[in-house]
C-alpha cells in the first residue's frame, strides 16, 4: 500500500498513516514504517495523534448517523460469515512501540457510542455467588444479602446485611459503588469485600486495587484505601477509625466541586466551610432545615449562599469573611 | 493498559479535538507569531495523548489551553527567547474558566457543532466505507466490492476526508484575529 507522501504537510501525512493503521492491512513491515515515520521528527507524534482522533471522531458521527436499520441488519443477519458488529473495533491494530498505541477498541466504543443501560429491576439475592448483570461476580457470606441495579450510569450495589466479596468487571464508565448503610465504597476494576457494622457503618477490605471510601454526604472527603488495608466507618460514630496502610486523602480535582443530593442547608453549609476560609452562616434554624439539590463549586460559598438564599427566600449580607444568610 | 490508550483517542476525539479551533486562537492573540502554532497543536496532543490516566480532568478545554500554554513557553525557552507576552490574571481567568457549567456547556456545544458541520461534509463513499467496515464489519475487499471502486481508492477518500476535517479544525476563519495579530512580532532573542 502506497505510503503517505513526503512532499504532503505533517498533518495530511499523519491522516495518510492514521488511515493507513485503521484501514490498511497491518504487517510488521508497515507498523515499522510508521515507527519510522513517528521518530523522524518530533512532531510527527502529535500530528498522529491528533490524526487518529480526528479518525476516530469521524467514525463516531458515521456510527451515530447511520440509520438504526442499517445497524440493525449488521446484528441479525448472519447468513454469511461477517463478523459481528461492532466487534471490528476491538481490533483496530496497535500500531507503535513504547506504548504510544492509540487505535480505537471496544472499551473506547462503550465511552462513545452505547446509551447507559437502563435502570434495571432492582433484585434481592440471597444466593452465595451471584453473576451480575455487568460482569462482576459478588460472593456472599452466610446471612448476606444484597441489591443491584444499574442506574444514571453507576452500578450500584446495596450490602442489606452481613458481608460480601465483589470482583468487579472492569468499566470505567460506570462506576462500581457498594453501599452498606451509610458508608460507600467506589471502585473500577478490583477485588474488594464490603461487611455491615451497625445499622449505618461497613468494614471494607480492599485484596486488589484500590477503593474509595466515604461517608454518606462526603464524596469530597473520599479516603482511598489500596489492596490489603481495612477500614470501617460508621457515621453514626463521631470520628472514622483507619486500620491498617495510613488513608491517603483525595487529589486535589476531587474537592473541586460539592455535590448536595436532597441534604439539609446546615449540613450543606458545614461542607462549605470546612473547605473555605471564607464561612457562611445561618442566621434562621428554619433555613438550615430546608433541603437543597445541586451541585456547586466548592470554592465558591458565595455562589452556593445565593442558590440557598433563593430557595428560601430569604437574602445575604456580606460581613468580613462571612457570610449571612437571614430571613427576609 | 491498552485499553486505556484507546480511552484516550476516543477522549481526545470528544473533549479536546473539538476545542482546537478556540486554542489556535487563543495562541494566536497570546502568542502572535512567537511561536509556531502548528508546532504548539501537535506537541500538545503528543503530551495529551502522554498521560497515563484522565480521569483527574475534569475541565478537559481548560487542560487543552494550559497544555498549550505550558508547550510555548517551553519552545521559547529553547530557542533562546524572553517571552514578554506574560499571562495577566485576566488571560489565566478566562483559560481557567470559572464560568458555571452551563456557559461552559454552550461553548462546548458551538465548538461541537463545528466540528459537526466539518463532519458533514464527508464524501458518500467514506461514510459508506466507515459504515461498511465498522458497522458491519466487512473486510477491505468486501468494502471496495461494495462500492465497486479499488481498495486504494478507499483509502484515499477515508484519507482524503480525514485530511480536509483536520485542515478545518485548523483554519482560523471565524473573527480574522489570526489576521490582525500578523506582523507583530514578539519575543526578543537573548543575544543582543
Amino acid at each position: 500500500m502506497a505510503r503517505p507522501d513526503p512532499t504532503d504537510s505533517i498533518a495530511d501525512q499523519a491522516a495518510g498513516w492514521a488511515v493507513d493503521m485503521a484501514y490498511g492491512d497491518m504487517t510488521a513491515e508497515s507498523r515499522s514504517a510508521l515507527d519510522a515515520w513517528l521518530t523522524a521528527d518530533p512532531r510527527h507524534r502529535g500530528a498522529y495523534v491528533r490524526a487518529c482522533a480526528g479518525l476516530y471522531a469521524m467514525e463516531d458521527a458515521v456510527i451515530q448517523a447511520a440509520p438504526a436499520s442499517a445497524a440493525a441488519a449488521a446484528t441479525s443477519s448472519n447468513d454469511n460469515e461477517w463478523q459481528p458488529a461492532r466487534r471490528s473495533f476491538a481490533r483496530r491494530v496497535m500500531p507503535m512501540a513504547g506504548g504510544m498505541a492509540l487505535a480505537a477498541s471496544l472499551a473506547a466504543f462503550i465511552v462513545t457510542g452505547l446509551p447507559p443501560t437502563p435502570p434495571a429491576p432492582t433484585r434481592i439475592a440471597t444466593a452465595r455467588i451471584l453473576n451480575l448483570s455487568d460482569g462482576s461476580v459478588a460472593t456472599l457470606q452466610p446471612g448476606a444479602r444484597i441489591a443491584f441495579a444499574v442506574a444514571d450510569g453507576t452500578r450500584t450495589v446495596t450490602l442489606l446485611s452481613g458481608e460480601a466479596r465483589f470482583q468487579v468487571a472492569k468499566d470505567k464508565v460506570h462506576p462500581f459503588v457498594v453501599r452498606s448503610g451509610d458508608v460507600y465504597a467506589q471502585a473500577t476494576g478490583t477485588v474488594y469485600s464490603v461487611g455491615r457494622v451497625g445499622t449505618t457503618g461497613g468494614t471494607v477490605r480492599v485484596s486488589e486495587g484500590s477503593v474509595l471510601v466515604w461517608p454518606r454526604d462526603d464524596r469530597d472527603q473520599a479516603i482511598v484505601l489500596r489492596a490489603g488495608g481495612t477500614l470501617t466507618l460508621d457515621p453514626a460514630l463521631p470520628r472514622p477509625k483507619a486500620a491498617a496502610p495510613a488513608p491517603a486523602p483525595l487529589p486535589l480535582p476531587a474537592l473541586a466541586q460539592i455535590s448536595l443530593d436532597n441534604v439539609p442547608v446546615a449540613a450543606a453549609v458545614a461542607r462549605f466551610n470546612r473547605v473555605n476560609s471564607r464561612r457562611i452562616r445561618i442566621a434562621d434554624p428554619a433555613i438550615g432545615n430546608i433541603r437543597i439539590v445541586g451541585l456547586f463549586r466548592a470554592d465558591d460559598p458565595e455562589q452556593f449562599a445565593k442558590a440557598v438564599a433563593a430557595l428560601s427566600d430569604a437574602r445575604i449580607e456580606y460581613h468580613k469573611d462571612v457570610i449571612v444568610i437571614k430571613v427576609k | 493498559m491498552d485499553d486505556e490508550r484507546d480511552i484516550i483517542t476516543a477522549w481526545i476525539a470528544r473533549e479536546i479535538l473539538p476545542h482546537e479551533h478556540a486554542v489556535r486562537l487563543w495562541l494566536a492573540r497570546r502568542w502572535r507569531q512567537a511561536v509556531d502554532a502548528e508546532d504548539v497543536i501537535q506537541e500538545a496532543y503528543c503530551r495529551i495523548a502522554g498521560l497515563a490516566s484522565i480521569d483527574h480532568i475534569d475541565n478537559p478545554a481548560g487542560y487543552f489551553h494550559r497544555t498549550a500554554h505550558a508547550v510555548a513557553t517551553d519552545m521559547m525557552r529553547r530557542a533562546g527567547k524572553i517571552n514578554l507576552v506574560a499571562l495577566t490574571q485576566n488571560d489565566w481567568s478566562d483559560v481557567i474558566d470559572h464560568g458555571p457549567l452551563v456557559d461552559r456547556v454552550m461553548e462546548a456545544d458551538q465548538e461541537l457543532a463545528r466540528v459537526k458541520g466539518l463532519l458533514a461534509t464527508l464524501s458518500d463513499t467514506c461514510r459508506r466505507a466507515i459504515e461498511l467496515r465498522r458497522i458491519e464489519g466487512l473486510s477491505r475487499k468486501e468494502t471496495a466490492a461494495r462500492l465497486g471502486v479499488s481498495e486504494s481508492d478507499v483509502k484515499n477518500h477515508l484519507v482524503r476526508g480525514l485530511q480536509k476535517v483536520l485542515k478545518g479544525m485548523a483554519e482560523q476563519d471565524a473573527d480574522g484575529e489570526a489576521r490582525e495579530a500578523k506582523g507583530r512580532v514578539v519575543g526578543t532573542s537573548r543575544s543582543h
